[in-house]
């Protein structure tokens, strides 16, 4: 019989990292939707390992743990003085400050639509390289977007006002 | 019959799941969830145990009859067989 357990990330921690710590990759399906395009609420899943937590990469994606006890999965976007920068793929504003001792796991592959993609194949390094090298256009796209919902919600006043 | 090793019973909030450690891959989407007999019965695996053997612990910890009692052990026996959990 099969049942599905949701479970806050407090209560998964300690398993996730004894399994990770002797050696296990470790599947969990991932919750919101901060890293959208690539990874979306409840569908997709990602595989995590031990995480050598002082030397990771820009381009990586760690899972985490927040000052406040929120566990978060970014990508690190830049490392500055051994603190990571981090921002999700559906972000325009950074993090700054995630220390080595709040990093939990490192996403050695993801499973996108029920696909794993490897984070060391061609694949996924072409995605990322493109995601990253658009962050510009993507600040810009938000702008835009959210410009466009004030003029059409101005709008909309203005034409209350006048009918 | 006894549980192989490498499997930890483990509390995750109100759910007790069995996890393989030392598994090459712990995928949450398939982990064994137990109820409150089922972590019993899992308990008196870590020892050696016969069928017949888990079915007196059964009745003397719980108030039901011989009957359910053998049916419930070995449907759970046999389930942990499938997944090759048993030794």
């Amino acid at each position: 019989m099969q049942k599905t357990v949701s479970l806050s990330m407090q209560e998964l921690s300690p398993v996730i990292t004894q399994c990770i710590s002797g050696g296990s990759e470790v599947i969990i399906t991932v919750t919101g939707n901060s890293m959208r395009p690539f990874l979306k609420d409840r569908r997709d899943q990602v595989v995590l390992v031990k995480a050598d937590a002082d030397n990771l990469k820009v381009g990586d994606v760690p899972l985490y743990v927040r000052r406040n006890g929120k566990y978060v999965l970014h990508r690190i976007v830049d490392v500055k003085d051994g603190a990571y920068t981090m921002l999700g793929d559906a972000q325009v504003t950074k993090e700054y400050g995630i220390q080595p001792d709040q990093i939990v796991a490192l996403a050695k592959a993801f499973i996108r639509k029920g696909v794993r993609y490897e984070c060391d194949s061609d694949k996924y390094r072409r995605y990322v390289k493109f995601w990253m090298g658009v962050l510009p256009l993507r600040k810009l796209y938000f702008k835009l977007y959210r410009f466009s919902a004030r003029v059409y919600r101005k709008l909309v006043r203005i034409l209350k006002i006048k009918a | 019959m006894k549980l192989k090793e490498g499997f930890i019973k483990s509390k995750l909030g109100d759910e007790c799941v069995v996890v393989p450690v030392g598994a090459q891959t712990v995928d949450f989407r398939g982990l064994i969830t137990l109820n409150e007999t089922g972590e019993f019965i899992w308990e008196q695996l870590n020892d050696e145990k016969t069928e017949q053997e888990l079915v007196e612990a059964i009745l003397s910890e719980y108030d039901v009859d011989r009957e359910t009692a053998e049916r419930d052990v070995h449907a759970f026996v046999n389930t942990l067989k499938e997944k090759d959990l048993l030794d």
